[in-house]
């Protein structure tokens, strides 16, 4: 069975179906979130709908503490955060935002005990899932990573790019309408990175997966958008050929992406 | 839910820590040699007795409870799972009180198991029911989980690779530091108030088969324990630091309200059970009874008792019933009692042989209740190792010669190393009264008689002397 026919056999809840009343799956404006003491995102906007969003930067640009914010873990102190429509900042309860939330951390952590599948499973359960759809789910879910065949394996019997697959199981386990992915790409082999860009392309009709990475090469692979932030403040949102075409042949970099990375880059932080 | 418990049970400690508590359980139980063992009330022979020394046993499992709680309470830190876990949906309570429930249902087993295999000894031994044990068994189950959990809280507010030892080692020193109270003979004697020192899940062992537990002890620990795990309960399940306090509410209160139920000295907390030690006679007269735990005595005691009965009948006063009693005699001995019976202890070191491996032939126990004409000792256990010993039991030895018209050691296993010196003292004391005229003969055994009743004076010299007139 293929998950394309698990996709179509499934029950498909009302909420799913109802038209939805926003225009943006995410939409940032102003926003202000702190890591510590530091605005590591500061006075960013940004509006992400369906489709595969990369999310570029240095290291320490404050992509990862945009996606907690996204992730609703991080409190924003200023500016608006909309999730579906929905000011994060004024939620009286997330649960609803959350339930339509995949989120696979940086440092992924994970019960060393259980199986795979238990622990999806167990993911499946916090993420509030119908009980009637949790094995079909969890099943789905790990074919679609392919640890099918470890999925009865423990979790510390892994290796490093089986454990980031069984993450992003997980965070895909609920179908979310928003997936938040955080350096997805760490510790995986050439021919996992492939699986891991088809499984972005099925994904990318219906979901608004945000992919943070610092790696320029899987965000020309696999998205179809691409948002380059730097020092918490966006500095670029456009297709990947208009990133391409931002370079010239005087800038940094191997491909005509990464020249547009670094131009862009490079004439962000020029002082005015 | 239920296959998420399912999971838990599977892979969280819960199982693990259920079998290791009925293992060490079992070790302690059968491998050491103690009071649970060879004492007067067994944890295989009576039902209260063994609820009451498997609580015992806490003593030297209940830190390791809460070490084990606190290596589970790591878990989380360890695993690294706060980020993904800050991000779901379902409250964390859902959480914590899935995976305290798995413990729950592990540890809890564990005890229970340990209990059924006592319970299953006592029932083939045939002995005495009521449900006593009941309440015992609960309130050790709570206290059990109860610290587990506390083990798990203080862990997740500390997680750090020494918080589980250090449980264990606070755990010992608060167990021994409530052993501390004042009459307890331990190094720190006193160093609680009693009821503080019944704030300890180890109960003392009971000291016969008809001891139990009050129910105001039982009341008291159920809160108290009650409100630890409702604390430890919501130190997990917080995520804030006013959460954190709030959730001290429930042990301040638990304590609060079982201190004002505990009792304050141990004959209140550890009482007679007025069903296990109703008399239960032979029929006919004159009376001879024991107590309903001990029912199985009877046939063996009537005969001895009633021909020795017959015997004292000489005396003037003659007591006229042979009865078992409840009453031990204290540490430092003399206990008051109805001279119109001949009491007899079966906790005394007389009647230890009773109930234990090589019964007493029934000439034995004639001459053990005809000992100081029908009295007690008026020594307390502590006082074997003394002179005072000898010369009491020479005396009593006499007395029964004299009724028996015949020379007779009493019988009895313990302080064996004084036999020498007992007798050669009693059988010139034998010999000094039998040259006696007949009447002060009699006046001189029915002075050591009153002498022994009221504890008053050497009956070795009362014998020799005739006492005071």
């Amino acid at each position: 069975m293929t998950g394309k026919e698990d996709d179509m056999a499934r029950t498909v809840s009302a909420s799913e179906v109802a038209p939805t009343t926003y225009a943006w799956e995410i939409k940032a404006e102003g926003l202000v979130v702190k890591a510590g003491r530091r605005r590591a995102v500061n006075g960013l906007d940004l509006s992400m709908g369906v489709g595969v969003h990369g999310l570029l930067g240095p290291n320490g640009a404050g992509k990862t503490t945009f996606i907690r914010a996204l992730a609703t873990i991080a409190r924003p102190s200023d500016g608006a955060l909309e999730l579906f429509g929905e000011d994060v900042r004024r939620a009286r309860d997330l649960r609803q935002v959350r339930r339509r939330i995949g989120y696979l951390p940086q440092q992924f952590g994970y019960y060393r005990r259980f199986t795979v599948r238990e622990f999806v499973e167990y993911l499946a359960w916090l993420k509030e899932m119908p009980k009637q759809d949790v094995p079909g789910a969890v099943q789905r879910a790990i074919e679609r990573v392919g640890l099918a065949d470890r999925a009865d394996d423990k979790m510390k019997t892994l290796s490093g790019g089986m454990v980031r697959r069984a993450g992003i199981a997980q965070a895909i386990v609920n179908d979310p309408a928003v997936l938040l992915l955080d350096e997805p790409t760490a510790g995986l082999d050439p021919a996992q990175r492939m699986q891991f860009r088809e499984l972005l392309h099925e994904l990318r009709a219906d979901t608004c997966v945000v992919v943070s990475t610092h790696l320029v090469e899987d965000v020309a692979a696999a998205c179809t958008d691409v948002a380059l932030i730097d020092e918490g403040q966006l500095v670029f949102q456009g297709t990947v050929a208009d990133l391409a075409a931002a370079g010239t042949g005087s800038d940094v970099g191997d491909s005509d992406t990464e020249r547009g990375y670094s131009a862009l880059l490079a004439n962000h932080r020029r002082p005015v | 839910m239920k296959r998420i418990l399912g999971i838990e049970l599977r892979r969280s400690s819960a199982l693990v820590i259920g079998l290791l508590f009925v293992v060490a359980s079992l070790a302690m139980l059968y491998l050491m040699s103690g009071p649970w063992q060879n004492g007067s009330a067994e944890w295989t022979t009576e039902w209260t007795a063994s609820a009451m020394w498997q609580r015992y046993l806490l003593l030297f499992s209940w830190p390791f409870v809460l070490g084990a709680g606190a290596v589970q309470g790591l878990r989380d830190h360890r695993s690294g799972v706060g980020e993904l876990m800050a991000s779901v949906p379902k409250p964390r309570w859902h959480r914590i009180a899935v995976l305290c429930g798995a413990v729950g249902i592990g540890l809890g087993s564990g005890a229970l198991v340990t209990f059924l295999v006592g319970a299953v000894q006592v029932s083939f031994h045939g002995a005495y029911f009521s449900f006593g044990w009941l309440p015992i068994l609960l309130v050790g189950l709570l206290a059990l989980v109860a610290s587990f959990w506390a083990g798990m809280a203080v862990a997740s507010l500390a997680p750090y690779l020494l918080t589980p030892p250090l449980m264990t080692a606070f755990g010992f020193a608060a167990v021994i530091l409530l052993l501390s109270t004042p009459g307890s003979g331990t190094v720190a004697d006193g160093a609680v108030p009693y009821r503080v020192g019944l704030l300890s899940p180890a109960m003392n062992g009971p000291s016969d088969a008809f001891t139990t537990v009050a129910a105001s002890v039982d009341v008291g620990q159920a809160v108290w324990f009650a409100g630890l795990g409702a604390t430890a309960f919501a130190l997990l399940a917080a995520r804030s630091v006013r959460g954190r306090l709030v959730a001290l509410l429930p042990v301040l209160v638990g304590v609060a309200v079982a201190l004002p139920i505990l009792p304050t000295d141990k004959a209140t907390a550890y009482p007679v059970d007025a069903d296990a030690a109703a008399p239960v006679c032979a029929e006919g007269l004159p009376k001879v009874c024991v107590t309903t735990v001990e029912q199985s005595l009877l046939s063996t005691v009537a005969g001895p008792g009633r021909a020795a009965l017959a015997l004292l009948a000489k005396l003037p006063d003659a007591p006229t019933s042979v009865q078992q009693t409840t009453v031990h005699q204290p540490q430092g001995g003399g206990v008051r009692y109805d001279p119109s019976t001949v009491p007899f202890d079966s906790n005394d070191y007389l009647w230890k042989p009773v109930s234990g491996l090589t019964p007493l032939t029934p000439e034995e126990l004639k001459t053990s209740f005809l000992a100081g004409a029908g009295t007690r000792t008026c020594l307390g256990s502590r006082e074997e190792w003394d002179q005072r010993y000898v010369r009491e039991r020479a005396a009593r030895t006499v007395a029964a010669a004299w009724l028996a018209g015949q020379y007779h050691p009493l019988p009895g296993r313990s302080a064996q190393y004084a036999n020498a010196d007992v007798d050669r003292l009693g059988l010139s004391a034998w010999n000094a009264l039998r040259a006696l005229p007949e009447p002060e003969q009699l006046r001189r055994v029915m002075a050591l008689r009153s002498a022994a009743l009221r504890c008053d004076g050497d009956l070795l010299d009362v014998l020799a002397s005739g006492g005071a007139r």
